[in-house]
Parts: structure tokens; C-alpha cells; sequence
């Protein structure tokens, strides 16, 4: 008889399945492919990408006077640039996901540096190729206010125009899902609700200063 | 703008993002709009404010699946560090009354449950309770035993490692994270954790397998990993060992690593199966995946599984076969190995300082 060798391993038969080589493909995908999945919001691809290379910013970060909730919030905004990159049209990585990554997170760490003042340091001389993601962030920093904008004209609505438009954006709820838990009578009434705050909602946004 | 003009510009907007106009829809559409800029600004408005809405709302919900997969990723090692978190020896009075606080109701409840028992359920079920309550004592003894563990090692450094529920051994076939170890070490695991010579834990995934010849090659996951500060002193024998060598091997049967030695008994494995050795060589239960070093420091082998009846008989896939193997592998996901043998000068004590740095203990879980 033969037994294995795995520890805390019940004894059981080999599965003699024929010689061939199976090689893991979803585990390890390119770049590309994963950052195909990565705009549709893949979770597999996303969280291969963190594990990946999570733990080098996190050693840069310490380095450079961070600790890890300042790691986590880095690379956390770092991976929504990306996202948000790879959801683009005019999308093109000229670099490893890695190396891009690392870049971003240390611009934003600069930055916050900087912000807190705790370093007198121009981004110019700490980050090399500092133009080539200076523009990406520009657009995220955009990004962040427009929507920062879009949730304080949200929160101006007061309810409960507000709940119910984030029940149907952002918690994708179906109209008949919403008119029971708002209490109306049926989906059209609900419809018609949803519309008026809309409206509401694109008034204040614009008086606001959306343009674009 | 009249309201019904307004209600139907928004919902246009809403139905062309949503991709439910149809083509009619947005002939008529788009006539109205060229006939009024004023509805045409407002169609704009309105449908720049939903597509913000549509892209807010999945950026956000990007934003939370990244805290999820942080919160996922680092859970184990949270795990651990919770472990470590020094007991204060005031509180334990407080763990122990409520831990006979708990087995005295446990007991209770058995005793309710066994007076209230009908007659029928018979002495079967009396065996049962008894059972239990020979467990629920055990258990408090062994809390009691873990309560003065703790306490005497309140000082230690040593932090309990969270359960696994396979272990095994590993060993690197290049210096960046690559490293081979049995099938059946590795095979329906949800995560897998190698833990290197200075203790940390980093975790690997499959980056290939083969049942049959029971090896699994496995790439830790970080990308700037690296074993050594050097690279790899040792390369794969590529030819069959003759009959007779003298083989040590390093594997984890415990937490500590452990070393023996033997000599290579018949060229062929169990049931004369000429992808493996025969090896006389003491091995136990976690030294699956242990590397099988000649004396030039070669690594000839890897552990597989022992004979079930005579202790000491342990059979090993060659090196032979693994490297047969490894060509199949695409090109950008296998390892470089190393061509050129460095171990052969030094002796067995430096070899074996060397070899300790690329074998690792796999820990395999499950969900």
C-alpha cells in the first residue's frame, strides 16, 4: 500500500487522470485581459491585481512615512484610476499595470504630503515621468469633484427624492422593488416620482456649475 | 420648457443610455431636437446628469468591492495578529468563571435533556450524553490547558498559526516565486499560503498541474517576492540517478524543518513506476513536495508518499519527470531555471544553510 504524504490528509486514491498538463489560464491572465475584466468591474481580476501588487506599495508606503490605512486608501484610489482608465475610450497602457499602479500611488502620496505639509517638496523632482501621470490624475481629480457635486445636488433633494434615485442608480432596484418599499401604489407612480426628482436633480446639478 | 416636453426630453435621455430607443424612436428624436436647441440643451443636461448618476453609482460600487477585497486579503494576517494580543492576566479570572459559567449550563441543559427523556429513546442515546459530557469535560481541560499556555507564553514572541487544513512542503525552482510541490498537497485548495525560512507567510497560487505525476507548480503572488537575496545555488538533475546515491532531504513533518538522509533503493517507484524513485528514508505526513538532494547538492527528487506498511520506505517523483513536465508549460509561465549547480564545493552543513532559504512549508486551505 501507498499513502501520501500531506499532512492532516485523509488517505484516499490517487485520481489517475491522463498525463496531461493542465495549465491554470484564469489565474494568471496579461495585462490586457486583465484590464479588460477589470473595467467591466470583474472581482476575480481586481482582487488578483491587489494581491499582486498591494504588498510592494505597502513596503514603499511604510518606507516613505505612511502606515497601512494610508497604504490601503492609496492604493485603493490608484485602482479607481486605473478602472476608470480602462473604461476610457481613448484607453492605452504604455506601461506594466504594476509599474503604472506604483506611479500613481506615489504621486498621490506626494500629493497628500504635500497637502499636509509635512514634506516641503515639489512632485516635479520626487516622481520620474511625473507628466505622464500628471494627466491621468488631473482627469481623476475631475472626476472625484464632478461627482462630489452630483452627491451634494443629490443630498439637496432631501427625501425622498434621494433614496429613491440611489435605489434605482446606484442599488439598481427595479421600479416595482421601489414602489413597494417607498409605498406607492404601483411602479408608474413610482415612475413618475423617480422623473420629477430627476428633473429636480438636473436643475440644482446645473445651477450648480456642471458644465460639460 | 412645458412640463410634458420636459418629463418626455427625460425620459429620451434615460431610454438612449439605457439603449432601449428604438431606431424610429430616435429618427423622431432627433428631428424634434434639430427643430429646438432649447429642448436640445435640455436633452444634454439631461443626459449628462443620468450617465454621472450610471458612472457614479459603479464607481462607488467599485469603491466598496475594493475595501471587500482588501478587508478579504488581509483577514488572514489580521487573524494572526489578533492572536498575539497579549492577555492580561486580570482578565483571564473572568474568561475561566465564564468558561465554567458556559459548562455548567451546558451540563445542565444535558442533565435537563437526559431526565426528560422518554424511556423509549433507550440506551443508545444515554451513551450519546455520556459522550458529550466526557467531551464537554475534555474540552474545558483543554481550555484550561490553552488559558495557562497563553499565560506562560505572555511573553513569547510565538503567535499560534491559524489552522490550516492541509500542510505540505515546497521548494523553489526560481529565485521570483516559483516553486513545485505535490498535486495532492495543493489539490481543492481555496487559498494557499507558503511560509518561507524567516517565518513570513505570503500567499501563492497554481500556476499548473499535473494529477497523475502528482506535481503542482505555484507562483507566489506578489510580484517583487524573491526567496534569497541570492539566486538559486542549485539546479535540477536532468538525467536518472544511479542506483545506491546518497540523498538527504529537508521537509516541514512540523513546524521546524527537518532533515534526513537516505540512499536511493530501487530506480523505480511504487509499482515499478519509472517516474519515481524508491528511496530508504524516513518521512512523514507534511513532508509532501520535499526536495531530494544528491550530494553535489543537485535536487534528484521530489517527496511523494511512503509505503503504507514498512516505515522508512518513501517514494519520489524524479527530476527527470518534472523537468519533462515543465516543458509543457507556456513559455511566459513557467520559471528560468537554473542551469548551473553551485552546492557541489560546499559541504553538507552550507548546503543545506543554502537549500533552507528555497524550501517552504504550503499551507493549503479550505473553505
Amino acid at each position: 500500500m501507498e499513502q501520501n504524504l500531506r499532512d492532516e490528509g485523509k488517505l484516499s486514491g490517487y485520481f489517475w487522470a491522463p498525463t496531461v498538463l493542465i495549465v491554470n489560464q484564469p489565474l494568471h491572465l496579461t495585462d490586457e485581459e486583465l484590464l479588460q475584466r477589470i473595467a467591466s468591474g470583474e472581482r476575480q481580476a481586481t482582487a488578483q491585481v491587489y494581491r499582486m501588487h498591494y504588498p510592494t506599495v505597502m513596503r514603499w508606503l511604510q518606507s516613505a512615512g505612511g502606515d497601512e490605512a494610508d497604504a490601503a486608501d492609496i492604493f485603493q484610489e490608484a485602482m479607481v484610476v486605473l478602472f476608470e482608465k480602462a473604461r476610457s475610450s481613448e484607453f492605452r497602457l504604455s506601461c506594466r499595470i504594476g509599474t503604472y499602479l506604483f506611479a500613481i500611488c506615489k504621486h498621490l502620496w506626494y500629493k497628500k504630503l504635500e497637502q499636509q505639509r509635512r514634506m516641503p517638496l515639489s512632485q516635479e523632482e520626487a516622481v520620474p515621468d511625473a507628466a505622464i501621470y500628471n494627466d491621468d490624475l488631473r482627469v481623476h481629480q475631475e472626476r472625484e469633484e464632478h461627482y462630489a457635486q452630483l452627491d451634494a445636488a443629490l443630498d439637496s433633494l432631501g427625501e425622498p427624492c434621494r433614496s429613491l434615485l440611489r435605489a434605482f442608480y446606484h442599488q439598481d432596484k427595479s421600479m416595482q422593488e421601489i414602489a413597494a418599499d417607498f409605498g406607492y401604489t404601483n411602479p408608474d407612480n413610482a415612475k413618475t416620482q423617480k422623473y420629477k426628482c430627476l428633473m429636480r436633480l438636473k436643475k440644482i446639478f446645473f445651477s450648480a456649475g456642471a458644465q460639460r | 420648457m412645458r412640463l410634458d416636453d420636459e418629463l418626455f426630453i427625460a425620459q429620451a435621455a434615460e431610454a438612449e443610455l439605457s439603449s432601449t430607443l428604438s431606431p424610429e424612436e430616435k429618427a423622431q428624436l432627433d428631428e424634434r431636437l434639430a427643430a429646438d436647441p432649447e429642448l436640445a440643451r435640455a436633452y444634454q443636461e439631461y443626459f449628462h446628469t443620468i450617465s454621472s448618476l450610471h458612472d457614479n453609482a459603479r464607481r462607488t460600487n467599485y469603491k466598496v468591492m475594493l475595501r471587500d477585497i482588501h478587508d478579504e486579503t488581509t483577514a488572514r494576517h489580521r487573524g494572526m495578529k489578533r492572536l498575539i494580543i497579549h492577555f492580561n492576566p486580570k482578565l483571564l479570572r473572568t474568561a475561566a468563571i465564564a468558561a465554567s459559567i458556559a459548562l455548567l449550563t451546558s451540563a445542565v441543559t444535558v442533565w435537563v435533556m437526559r431526565t426528560q427523556e422518554p424511556k423509549s429513546a433507550s440506551a443508545g442515546n444515554l451513551q450519546l450524553v455520556r459522550h458529550e459530557i466526557a467531551n464537554l469535560k475534555a474540552t474545558q481541560e483543554h481550555q484550561q490547558k490553552q488559558i495557562q499556555e497563553i499565560k506562560e507564553n505572555t511573553d513569547a514572541a510565538s503567535a499560534p498559526v491559524p489552522q490550516s487544513n492541509y500542510t505540505g512542503t515546497g521548494f523553489a525552482l526560481s529565485n521570483d516565486g516559483y516553486l513545485i510541490t505535490n498535486y495532492h498537497v495543493v489539490d481543492g485548495a481555496e487559498s494557499i499560503e507558503i511560509q518561507t525560512r524567516n517565518g513570513k507567510s505570503y500567499p501563492a497560487s497554481i500556476i499548473a498541474y499535473e494529477p497523475k505525476n502528482d506535481i503542482a507548480l505555484l507562483r507566489v503572488d506578489e510580484k517583487s517576492f524573491r526567496f534569497s537575496k541570492t539566486d538559486l545555488p542549485y539546479s535540477l538533475l536532468p538525467s536518472r540517478a544511479p542506483l545506491g546515491s546518497a540523498i538527504y532531504t529537508l521537509g516541514f513533518p512540523q513546524d521546524e524543518i527537518v532533515y534526513n538522509e537516505g540512499y536511493i533503493s530501487s530506480r523505480n517507484g511504487f509499482q515499478g513506476d519509472s517516474n519515481q524513485y524508491r528511496l530508504e528514508v524516513p518521512a512523514g505526513p507534511g513532508q509532501s513536495g520535499a526536495p531530494v538532494v544528491n550530494g553535489q547538492g543537485q535536487i534528484i527528487g521530489i517527496i511523494r508518499s511512503k509505503d503504507a506498511e514498512s516505515e522508512g520506505i518513501t517514494y519520489a517523483i524524479t527530476s527527470r519527470t518534472l523537468l519533462r513536465l515543465l516543458r509543457d508549460v507556456p513559455k511566459d509561465k513557467r520559471p528560468r531555471l537554473n542551469q548551473d549547480n553551485r552546492m557541489g564545493r560546499l559541504n553538507r552543513e552550507q548546503q543545506i544553510d543554502r537549500l533552507q532559504d528555497f524550501t517552504c512549508m504550503v499551507r493549503v486551505y479550505k473553505r
